[in-house]
């Protein structure tokens, strides 16, 4: 029997989504269509009646601003926001800033495939000879981790990620959760991901195929033992996920979207 | 030398400021100028490359938005941010949605007067019947208040004795601690730290109205005393118009 309800969201649009670049670790803030993203995510969510009690984001702007944006809509923005480097998006290493012709230019496709397709192959660590490894390094959010920053991820797989994120979501979120909180965790491709697949107990072949449309809200119903009662559910309208669905599929092939 | 520095930002203009109506408690949103008032602010403080630890501001969206503009502005958005009943406007209790105009009349100019003056003196609570009684005393996020802490109405003084609690056992610990801090709020929440950091009396506390959307920043010493009075954040028109209002404000006889 359901117990619990909890959302997901994946943001939407940032300015380099539009040029199929790795943005992950750098801090890049929503594009116009991402904000509009979040806008009717929070108007759709507002229209089903939803009460959130805590939102979690990770420390990067366009998680943050999508649950701004979100809370607005809702009249909602007096709710609790946690934010944790933990729900990052997975970082790419010196893949970061690269677009999947350049990818391919410099690793090859082969390799550029596993690194798509493994659940637990991770690509080369950024060093500081990257264009994007001060930026990312020198930025003081970085000094306010629970970790010390030498410790922060050069590289990840998606088994990494869960690796950092799911001490989280034990420690943090879990008891919230419990506790009878309505929770929404705004976050990213790679940490929803992450996190459905621990939650969902999805394999590790299957999970590559999983992906997430961006900016449609996610409800998972969760019994007393945080297992999901029923498939997730992608709320609002039919055609307008369908289409959210088939954009993320087309970045998929013009670009490695994992 | 300055042990701390602190950063008060009071929000802009409200849609109900627009109507000249008693706000208070009710969540009403900024207008189009309080946003831009919000974002000039954020732009000041950017443009003096100010860097901030934690953040706390109410549980009214006029003060949170008014955060949220200056941490976009300033690049920090991930900054953790404490939200808090404590920090809320002054409750106007009855006066809630009344205008100028149907507040004297419905309860006389001599009264409102009064009310103006005075430092204790609650206006009438807001009751069962009134208009706004649902939608603020029964909001789900004072669900956690006890029936002490839930106002009906306050005094000044009453939003000052519920707001310094919070100052002195969440915020001050951190300001020792070194953590920079910046307060989004409202005009009576903000009278409540002010006049505790200047040990100002009642009567000067009631003369003073903080500029909206300019940042306001205390240098202090290490037992938090101001080393000076509050500074005013943004351009030489912006900061002399602030001064200049704050200063006629003690001269004039209300």
């Amino acid at each position: 029997m359901s117990k619990y309800k909890l959302f997901l969201l994946r943001h939407g649009e940032g300015a380099w989504n539009k040029e199929n670049r790795f943005c992950s670790w750098v801090d890049q803030k929503l594009s116009e269509d991402g904000v509009k993203e979040a806008k009717d995510c929070g108007r759709l969510l507002k229209e089903q009646g939803y009460k959130f009690d805590l939102v979690f984001t990770s420390i990067l702007s366009r998680s943050i601003q999508t649950a701004w944006l979100v809370l607005e809509a809702m009249g909602q923005e007096w709710v609790p926001v946690i934010k944790s480097w933990r729900l990052n998006e997975r970082h790419y290493g010196s893949l970061i800033g690269l677009n999947r012709a350049e990818m391919a230019l410099e690793h090859g496709d082969e390799k550029v495939k596993l690194w798509r397709r493994s659940y637990d192959i991770t690509p080369p660590p950024i060093n500081e000879s990257h264009p994007y490894f001060l930026e990312i390094y020198n930025d003081r959010r970085y000094t306010t981790c629970d970790v010390p920053k030498e410790n922060l991820p050069r590289a990840e797989s998606l088994k990494e990620v869960l690796d950092r994120l799911l001490p989280y979501w034990d420690s943090t979120v879990v008891p919230e959760i419990r506790s009878g909180r309505t929770v929404l965790i705004s976050a990213h491709g790679n940490s929803c991901r992450a996190l459905l697949k621990h939650l969902e107990g999805i394999s590790d072949e299957d999970i590559v195929s999983v992906t997430l449309p961006t900016g449609i809200p996610v409800l998972l119903e969760l019994d007393e033992n945080l297992r999901p009662v029923r498939p997730r559910q992608l709320l609002g309208d039919q055609a307008k996920i369908q289409a959210a669905i088939k954009k993320v599929e087309d970045q998929g092939k013009a670009k490695s979207s994992t | 030398m300055a042990a701390y520095k602190l950063v008060l930002i009071r929000h802009g203009e409200s849609c109900w400021n627009q109507e000249n109506r008693f706000c208070g408690w009710f969540d009403a949103d900024l207008s189009e100028t309080g946003e831009q008032e919000a974002k000039r602010g954020g732009q000041a403080l950017k443009d003096a490359g100010y860097e901030f630890d934690i953040c706390y501001t109410s549980v009214l969206k006029r003060a949170i938005r008014t955060l949220w503009f200056v941490l976009d502005s300033i690049d920090q958005m991930w900054l953790p941010v404490h939200r808090t009943w404590r920090l809320n406007e002054r409750h106007y209790g009855g006066l809630t949605g009344l205008n100028k105009a149907e507040t004297a009349a419905k309860h006389g100019e001599a009264q409102v007067k009064i009310w103006r003056r005075s430092f204790d003196v609650p206006p009438p609570s807001m009751d069962e019947g009134h208009d706004f009684y649902q939608t603020i005393s029964k909001d789900r996020r004072y669900a956690d208040l006890t029936e002490d802490q839930l106002p009906s109405c306050e005094s000044l003084k009453d939003t000052i004795a519920r707001a310094l609690p919070f100052w002195n056992e969440e915020i001050v610990p951190q300001i020792k601690e070194g953590k920079r801090v910046l307060i989004a709020a409202h005009g009576n929440s903000l009278r409540g730290i002010v006049k505790h950091l200047e040990g100002m009396s009642e009567e000067a506390i009631m003369e003073l109205n903080l500029p909206t959307g300019i940042p306001i920043v205390y240098e202090l010493d290490k037992n938090l005393k101001p080393l000076g009075p509050m500074q005013f954040l943004g351009d030489e028109e912006t900061v002399k118009k602030a001064m200049e209002a704050v200063a006629a404000q003690g001269k004039v006889k209300k």
